[in-house]
Parts: C-alpha cells; structure tokens; sequence
C-alpha cells in the first residue's frame, strides 16, 4: 500500500518507519535537513531503534519537501505534525494539521487521513462536521520519547476512532507492522479515541505527582521517601515503575495533555483533574524555596532534558525551577550537551563538566548521574533510585 | 512456637489460620460469641476458602476471653484491632492500643508485639519511647475483606517496621504464614512501615477518584465511559484493576487513611492527596441531577449491605435527592423475618440506585441507575475496601 506521512518529529518518524517495513511510503516535512537526513539513512532524532532501521536500508522509505509529492496516490496519509499547547487560549494548536488536510484534499480527496498528533476530545468529530469531509481518522499514539519506534514496534494497544471497516483497515495496517502477536485492538468512536489518549497521560501526571507528593512529605517530615516508595510499590497492583521522584513531570506529553484534559473540563465538575496540574506547580515551588533556603551563590543545572536518552528539553520540569530561581535573583550555570549555544535563557552553558562542577556551589540535577559523583554533597536532586 | 493474637476480626483469625500450620495459636478478644465459635472450629470470615483449607491443613487454634491466659508463654505477639476515629477531628483513637500494648508489654517483658492494624504514622516508635522497649514494632496487613484468609496464606508482598535483627526474625515467623516459598519482603522503619499502609490506601482512593471522574467527564460528554476506561487501562503501567466507577467511596480504611493523611500534613503544598479525600462532592452532584433529570415518582436505593455509615455515598446522594424534591427509598437487605421487601420495592420504585449491579436486579435493568461497568464480568473491585 502506498502511505504518506506528515511530519518528521518523534510520531511522523516512527510511523513512518514502521509503515516502510511492509508498505511503501512517502514521508513530508517543511525542515530540508530532516529530509535529507532520512534520505541519506540518518536519523534526525536521538533513538535507538529509529537510527537502526534508517541505517539498515530495508526499508521502502523516502522522505520529500513537496506535499503534492508525497500525498498523490496515497491510499492512507497518516498526520504527525506537532499541536502544541497554547497557554492562552488552553487549547492545543491544530492548525498544522488542519494545513495538512487542505494540502491532502487538493491533491488527493480520497485519501484516508489518519491523525496521530494529540488533539483537545471531541476535535476530530467538530473538524469532520465543519470540513463536510468524513476522510479523517483519528488514532492516538502513546510513544514514549527515545522510544518513539521501540514503543510502536512493541504497542501496549492499537486504538482507532472509528468503528468501522476501514477502521478496522487502519488497526490491521498498525498490528500488521509491531513485531508482536496479539497486540489488543480497540475500535471505539473518536472523541473515545481523543479522550483515552489524553486520561492515560493524565493519569501518569497523577501517578508521578503521588509519588513526588509522599517525596515533599517526607522532605518535611524524617520519614525515609525511599523505604515507603520500595515498599508501596511491591505490591503488584501499583508497581515498581513511574515512581522516583523528580522535579515534576514534564516532557512533551503529559504536561500539555493534562492541561488539555482541565480545559476539556470546563463545563463538568471536576477537582482531580484540577490538582494533578497544580500539584505540578506547587512542587516546583516547593523544591525552588528548598533550594533558596541554602542560600546559593551560583547555582549550576545539570542537564535540561528530561530523561537521560533524549535530546529534548521542551517542558522540561528543570525548566520550571530555572525559573523561579532566576526570579528570586540567583545566578545560574547550564551543564547541557545538547545545547549548543553560548547561553540557555539568558544564562550562560558552560559544557566543561570539570570547570561546570567548580563554578556551582549548588548543582541541582533532576536525575543523578554517574558524572556528578565527585561533586555529591553539592548535588541537589530527588532522584532515588539512579533512573528514568 | 506459641503465637498471641489479640483481635478476633479478619485480620487477626485470618492470620491465626495461616500460622497455626506451623504454631500454636491463640486468639483472645472480648467477644464470647467468636471465642465460642473459633473453639468449636467455626471461623468467622467472608472467605469462602476456610473449609477446603481446614479439611488440607491441621491446625492449631484456640481463642479464649481471657487476655492474660493468651499471653502466658506467648513468643510473639500480634495485635489486630482497628482503630476507630474521632468523627469530629479525625483523629484515630488509640487509647485502648496503647492499654492493650503496655499489657502485652507488662506480662511479657521482651516478647516482640507485632501492631497488625492500621496506626497513625509515627505511633510505633511513640510507644516504643514510652514503654523503653524496642521490641514494638509494626507489619501492616495488606489482606482484602472477602479473601482474608487467602491474601493472608498468598500475600503479595510483605513490610516490617524494624530494620535490625528483630524485623528479620519477626519477618521470617509472619512469612511462615504463606503457603509457597519467595514472597518479598522488605525491612524498613517503623514510622515508614506506617506510612507504606496508610500511602497504600491512598493510592487506591486516587485511583477511584480518577476513574470516577473520567466517569463524570463520559457522564457529562455522553462518551462511552467503558471504551474510555479499557483504552486507558490497556497501558500495563496503568493496568486493569479497580477501574470500575462508583457513586464515590465507601466503607472504612480507605477514607480513614485519607482523613490521616490530611490531618498529619497540615499546610503541605500538596494537591492530589488533599483532593482525593473530597473529590467526591462533585461528582455525587452531578449524579443526583442526572437522577432528578429522569423526573422519578420514587428513587429507590439499592443498598444490600447495610448502610455504612455517614461516609457512605449513597447516604450522601439520598440527601441530594431529598433537597432536589425526589422521593427516596432504601432498600437495606432483606428483612429479619424472611418478609420478600425486595420485590415490594423494585415494583414501587422507578428509579433504582446501585453502587453495583447484581442478579438480584437483572429483572428491572430499564430502572437501574449505576455506574457499574463491568458488573460482576470482569474488574470486579468493589471499592469498599
């Protein structure tokens, strides 16, 4: 089958990649050297999987800078562009995929869209009715970053908003592609779709919120945060994962998604939804007076990206700590590898760990590494157990 | 080795059955109906596994009222009798744990108390500074109503709150309850081990209330909640246990340890665990107008059980259905002298409110009102923990 992808980011890639094992695609994004990265077998992204299968050269897969290229003839058009969350209006942006979709009925009406960027619930419903075009599908994605084709290769479900045959057409198209069997299919009418994709990351925000709000407990108290988090989590039922404290949770992903999930609430009566994005907020607030209480003089902030793994620092809860330490007047240092650049907002990057390390009399560091173990006592992290 | 429990609930003769393979077991509590029942080989649990466990295992337990008999020789001790809470602070109540603590102490001087129950955090090693004895420690149980004696004989994992030498032998005499080999433990402090079971109840509470609030969210949007609900749960690390809505919590532990965890965090800057512990007014709202919204002659509520007292959701809805002008009758089980109420008050009501829907309500299912997903089918988790 002929499949074209929009969008180059960690959805459109590994969709993309996917697909290309077994159907022939053709990818599109609007940056030249994404493309001819692709082109050349070379990743535009940090993951593991996604750099192996470009460098393998067993894949039917070309990427192009021309829409009419890559949607003419195109049978399924899959759309990954990015929808981020604009603060002002509490919406996601759509705007991208909605240029997607005109581009796709100008060349190729008949092409089924499948839209796998996250969208506010009940958008595809309203966007259907309001485009007279009934062509559109969507399918959430629930990648992790640096997993991105791991997680789609290995999916936990496959869910598509439509119940119907070619619903059911665009779930065979994604089993037929993961490299496991009898991975649960779930058909459900979109605004179902929409709204299972954004409760699953909400509830990982509340999950990592619980445990960072047991940690701001025990902070406060002189219990031990990991004796209670190893033994909480022995039980099978809650699960020894998503459960070491951080500095909030963060990423692309769940801090969007659940302020989407509040705005998607307006009109019904909710207080969960409400605390898990405060409880974000009020943690960082918590940690930055903790950290002001010891009186820094230069504070350094190690790595911005949220995980180690990943080359991404939007949303990032460091970011968030930066901030209000920046407010109260404090001097920072960035120790960032994957910033290039002099300065990150205004302060200066300084990537000579040795020189990084000496200049900070307070390094703060969301996830311990094995690099800051010479510098321990000057490390201020509520990383527990060394990891993701 | 000889084992004193004192507590004659589930907790306490569920523990007694599983240790009395290997021990000699005594219960002692003040209630002579149990310790009559206990000695006649009656075992007063909800779960249906005792008898094909007795008729396997011999066992060895006797209960008696007479505290001071049970404790004569005992080699360890186990204390099992809930905490009941000041309904105007929330505080627990712990003057007769303590009196039962330091008679234990008294008459057996070095002989390691085990503190089963729920206590507030930081109880333990209050009453180990009061007594000067370091031989008090605390093993929460993590056993569910309806399968005490099997959690208690399978438990999934198990806590001690001593992290020295006494933790690991009282560890060992408790996972010699356990009928295979390899469960895990874990030694840790005993203010911790407090916490582990009140954090426990927590996280079930926050999970309830995300579901339920999904719930609303379906309710409200007229979405399929089920679809929503099984998607989200396909995720293992959100996993397909206790995800069936409800009216909002009911029953005792849960709600307890949430009003103790409020109590002890004072101005925190917490949100989810403050909010879990109220989260229900809003939505027990909104189910009463969807209720009213069917304009009912006579709401009837289904409550099998019993009431469960003022924390009980039902008990909350009843009086907003009442405020809201509607009619409202109870159904509470059935009636002492065999009289069939049931039928009488499926034929008078129109509407019916049920927590869960059971068989006994399959033959008016046009009249049910309940958020029950799942029904008995699959998930079954009653959030009356």
């Amino acid at each position: 089958m002929k499949i074209a992808v929009a969008g180059l980011g960690y959805v459109g890639l590994s969709n993309a990649i996917l697909l290309a094992r077994h159907n022939e695609v053709c990818a599109v994004d609007i940056t030249p050297e994404r493309v001819a990265m692709v082109n050349a077998g070379q990743s535009p992204i940090v993951d593991v999987e996604i750099s192996e299968y470009l460098a393998s050269g067993s894949l039917t897969l070309r990427a192009t800078l021309d829409p009419a290229e890559a949607y003419s003839g195109a049978e399924v058009v899959i759309i990954a562009t990015p929808t981020n969350y604009d603060a002002q209006t509490h919406a996601f942006d759509t705007s991208s995929i909605e240029a997607v979709i005109a581009s796709v009925r100008a060349v190729n009406p008949d092409a089924l869209m499948v839209i796998k960027s996250t969208v506010p619930v009940g958008y595809t419903a309203a966007l259907r009715e309001r485009l007279a075009c009934d062509n559109i599908l969507f399918s959430p994605e629930f990648l992790r970053e640096g997993r991105a084709l791991y997680d789609n290769l290995h999916p936990s479900r496959i869910v598509v908003g439509e119940v119907s045959d070619r619903g059911q057409m665009v779930a065979d198209l994604l089993r037929a592609a993961t490299l496991d069997a009898d991975v649960p299919v779930l058909l459900t009418a979109s605004t179902e779709a929409e709204a299972i994709k954004l409760f699953a990351n909400t509830y990982l925000a509340m999950r990592v919120s619980f445990f960072n709000e047991i940690d701001t407990i025990a902070m406060a108290t002189d219990i031990d945060a990991r004796e209670v988090i190893e033994g909480l989590c022995l039980d099978p039922n809650v699960g020894d994962h998503y459960n070491n404290p951080s500095f909030g949770y963060g990423g692309y992903c769940l801090p969007k998604d659940s302020k989407q999930m509040l705005a998607n609430f307006a009109d019904v009566p909710q207080e969960l939804m409400c605390a898990i994005v405060d409880a974000n907020d009020a943690r960082k607030d918590f940690l930055a007076d903790n950290i002001l209480a010891r009186k820094p003089q230069t504070v350094g902030v190690h790595r911005l990206v949220m995980k180690a793994g990943s080359d991404n620092f939007r949303e990032s809860a460091v970011q968030g700590l930066i901030q209000r330490l920046e407010d109260a007047g404090v001097d920072l240092i960035i120790y960032e590898p994957a910033c290039t650049s002099a300065e990150f907002n205004g302060h200066p990057v300084e990537n000579d760990l040795a020189r990084f390390n000496a200049k900070a009399d307070l390094i703060i560091a969301n996830r311990m590494t094995p690099d800051l173990a010479a510098v321990a006592d000057k490390v201020f992290t509520r990383d527990l157990f060394a990891a993701n | 080795m000889r084992i004193a429990i004192i507590g004659l609930g589930l907790v306490a003769v569920s523990d007694a059955l599983a240790l009395a393979r290997t021990h000699d077991v005594v219960l002692t509590g003040p209630v002579p109906d149990r310790v009559e029942a206990i000695n006649a080989g009656d075992f007063p649990l909800h779960d249906p596994s005792v008898a094909a466990y007795l008729a396997q295992y011999e066992v060895s337990v006797t209960a008696t009222l007479d505290t001071a008999a049970a404790l004569d020789g005992a080699e360890l001790i186990l204390i099992s009798s809930p905490l009941s809470m000041d309904p105007e602070t929330g505080a627990f109540l712990t003057t007769e744990l303590e009196t039962r603590i330091e008679m234990a102490h008294a008459r057996c001087p070095g002989v390691p108390i085990v503190i089963r129950s729920a206590v507030p955090i930081g109880f333990t090693n209050k009453m180990r500074d009061l007594l000067g004895s370091p031989a008090i420690l605390c093993a929460p149980e993590f056993q569910r109503e309806a399968q005490s004696l099997q959690d208690a004989l399978h438990p999934k994992f198990m806590i001690v709150g001593d992290r020295g030498a006494l933790g690991s032998r009282v560890g060992a005499v408790l996972l010699s309850a356990a009928l295979r080999p390899g469960v895990q433990m874990r030694l840790m402090g005993a203010s911790e081990a407090e916490a582990v079971k009140h954090f426990s109840q927590a996280y079930l509470a926050a999970r309830v209330a995300f579901f339920n609030e999904l719930d609303s969210y379906a309710l409200a949007k007229s979405l399929n909640s089920r679809q929503v609900i099984d998607g989200v749960c396909l995720d293992p690390r959100i996993g397909t246990y206790v995800n069936n809505p409800c009216f909002g919590f009911g029953g005792q532990r849960v709600p307890r340890s949430m009003v103790h965890l409020n109590t002890m965090l004072g101005d925190l800057p917490l949100h989810i665990l403050p909010t879990v512990t109220h989260t229900n007014n809003a939505r027990i709202a909104l189910l009463a107008s969807k209720v009213l919204e069917r304009d009912p002659q006579q709401v009837g509520i289904y409550s099998p059980d019993g009431n469960s007292g003022s924390r009980d959701p039902l008990a909350a809805l009843r009086k907003r259905l009442v405020a809201g002008g509607a009619n409202v009758r109870l159904y509470t089980g059935a009636a002492p002298n065999g009289r069939d109420d049931l039928s009488d008050f499926k034929a008078d009501c129109d509407v019916i409110l049920a927590q869960r829907i059971t068989p006994d309500l399959e033959d008016i299912s046009g009249k049910v009102f309940s958020r029950d997903l799942y029904a008995s089918a699959h998930g079954f988790v009653s959030a009356r923990a």
